[in-house]
């Protein structure tokens, strides 16, 4: 596998506190990988020693093969946008790319407004950055990780507060720095039905420690199909289903979930029928990635 | 690390603070000539500044090194700006979040904070001297007693006042690398600049003077300026008190200390700012 970053039980501590609890993960070339989290999982912080803003209590990782803690040269193939863009209010967009090239050595103004096309903010002249929406500051917060020109582009949480314009905006921006410029992102969110639509590959990270990691096809493989059933007497309707056969069964909110002989619908609503007993609604319903993932996380009583 | 010094330089000049700090600067030197035109023109407040005929100087003639101490003595407001404005700059990119952007590129972040002390020192070094030159050639023509000599005595007390003042600007520079907070930056500097602590210095070395049995009479006559006493005095050892009360009429062994005083204090704030910030997380 050509991982562009790995991490080797990588741990932080604050106190007793363990932030990030011996997390290990595998970003693959050319992933977008989704870092799956309620607030305070721990991928911020996950983020920040991956990106060289804050130091493992114990761990390590490595970008391209090579110990990422002591790589100059392989941090500066990194991008960050980790919690706020980070811009200087009082600037333009031009100059807060500016102020962040010139710590760079690079002095090359048309690659820079190649970047504000890239992020659709060349309309934005004088415009200062204290100015610009939510949206635009987050457009620009990565067009700033994108300035060192990386090949690992590490966002967390972009699409946080963004209106549905907004994440629809950052959809096509993230795919096209994916796709075109064949950068690996990994993304961070608790959004998951945003992040289901880009990702890739997802890393599960609940109270510091990853709990699963899995590609796209694996995931969605295991966020089960069922059919859900709604009638005017669940006692009777269990017994006519157990009559009928049916052992995958629960009963949840009032719904009756069958996970087997998915396609015997038909059958169901007739059988039914003939006991008197009203189908209100019959569907086939998947589970979603959220389901799955508040199983995983123990429900959605900890959300 | 010459990017990020100059980085920091052009961050500066593209910054609300320095516009907003420039133009205080430039009301306060109007005030400061102003005040200059007034008792230096006048015998009796000329008297009351110290300008007397006791002195090495004479009551008619106003010297450069003269008119620079008085600067100094008087710029409390200059010294307070300059605190906001190393406040301002030293905790922009944390509290802007824009430290993120750069922070993870340079595996030695002692980098990090020599660059920005050595471009914050450029930035105020030049507000300094402008201001020192822009002052003198004002007062050199506003000022009939203004004589053009004594150059020597000049260049001096600017150089030992410039180097108490880079010692200043880097003890606020560690303080704010210390709090991360601007508003606990600005008020222990200002604090300082004020010459608050002076008083406090000052009565320490009544109370030492006391213990070490000086003759009282002795310590009175220091603590009003007539005589030195010839006691150990923690204010010669503070930078507020070195700084704000270097003259040209000094002895060149006081020019010495508050030089050694000054630069341990450079080395000093410098070298536990590097130290502090060298192994701190990003929060």
């Amino acid at each position: 596998m050509d991982y562009i970053l790995t991490t080797n039980a990588l741990t932080k501590k604050y106190g007793h506190y363990k932030a990030s609890n011996e997390v290990t993960i595998h970003v693959q070339r050319g992933d977008i990988y989704g870092l799956i989290g309620r607030n305070g999982a721990g991928k911020t912080t996950l983020m920040k020693m991956i990106g060289g803003l804050s130091r493992p209590t114990s761990g390590s990782f490595e970008i391209r093969g090579k110990n990422g803690e002591n790589t100059e040269k392989m941090k500066a193939k990194v991008g960050i946008l980790i919690e706020n863009p980070g811009l200087y209010p009082n600037m333009t967009a031009i100059d807060n790319l500016k102020t962040k090239a010139i710590a760079l050595g690079i002095k090359d103004d048309k690659y820079l407004q190649g970047l504000l096309e890239e992020v659709g903010l060349t309309n934005t002249g004088k415009k200062k950055a204290k100015q610009f929406s939510l949206g635009m500051k987050q457009r620009l917060g990565i067009a700033m990780a994108l300035v060192n020109k990386p090949e690992l582009l590490i966002l967390d949480e972009p699409i946080n507060g963004l209106d549905p314009q907004g994440i629809a905006e950052m959809r096509v921006i993230l795919t096209h720095l994916c796709h075109d410029r064949n950068i690996t992102i990994l993304i961070s969110s608790h959004i998951l039905d945003e992040l289901s639509k880009v990702a890739t590959r997802y890393g599960i990270i609940h109270e510091g420690k990853l709990l699963e990691e899995a590609s796209k096809e694996e995931l969605f493989s295991r966020c089960t199909e069922r059919l859900e059933l709604k009638t005017n007497d669940i006692e009777k309707t269990m017994n006519i289903l157990n009559g009928m056969g049916f052992s995958k069964l629960e009963v949840k909110d009032g719904t009756i979930n069958i996970y087997e002989r998915l396609n015997e619908g038909g059958a169901i609503t007739i059988a039914l029928a003939k006991e008197n007993i009203q189908t209100n609604e019959i569907a086939l319903k998947s589970e979603a990635l959220e389901d799955y993932y508040f199983q995983l996380t123990g429900g959605k009583e900890n959300a | 690390m010459l990017n990020l010094y100059k980085m920091h330089i052009y961050r500066s000049s593209k910054a609300t603070s320095t516009l907003v700090i420039g133009i205080l600067l430039g009301v306060f030197f109007f005030i400061n000539s102003a005040l200059a035109f007034f008792v230096f023109n006048d015998e009796i407040l000329m008297s009351v500044a110290g300008i007397t005929a006791e002195s090495n100087y004479k009551a008619s003639s106003v010297y450069p090194a003269t008119l620079h101490t008085f600067h100094v003595s008087t710029s409390d407001a200059f010294n307070i700006l300059i605190t906001i404005f190393t406040v301002i700059f030293v905790n922009s990119d944390y509290s802007k979040g824009f430290i993120k952007n750069t922070y993870n590129l340079f595996e030695e972040k002692w980098k990090f904070t020599w660059a920005k002390w050595t471009s914050l020192i450029t930035v105020v070094s030049g507000i300094f001297f402008v201001y020192s030159f822009l002052t003198l050639f004002s007062n050199a023509i506003i000022l009939k007693h203004f004589s053009n000599s004594q150059w020597g005595d000049y260049f001096r007390v600017l150089l030992v006042t410039y180097i108490c003042f880079v010692a200043f600007v880097t003890m606020t520079f560690l303080i704010t690398s210390l709090f991360r907070s601007a508003a606990g930056g600005m008020v222990i500097g200002i604090i300082i600049a004020s010459g608050l602590l002076q008083t406090v210095e000052r009565l320490i070395d009544i109370l030492i003077a006391n213990l070490s049995g000086a003759n009282a009479q002795d310590i009175l006559m220091d603590v009003v300026g007539v005589n030195e006493a010839n006691y150990f005095k923690i204010s010669d050892y503070c930078l507020d008190n070195v700084y704000l009360s270097y003259n040209a009429e000094m002895s060149s062994g006081d020019t010495v200390r508050s030089i050694l005083v000054a630069l341990a204090y450079i080395g000093f704030g410098l070298g536990l700012a590097i130290l502090v910030n060298r192994k701190r997380d990003l929060k």
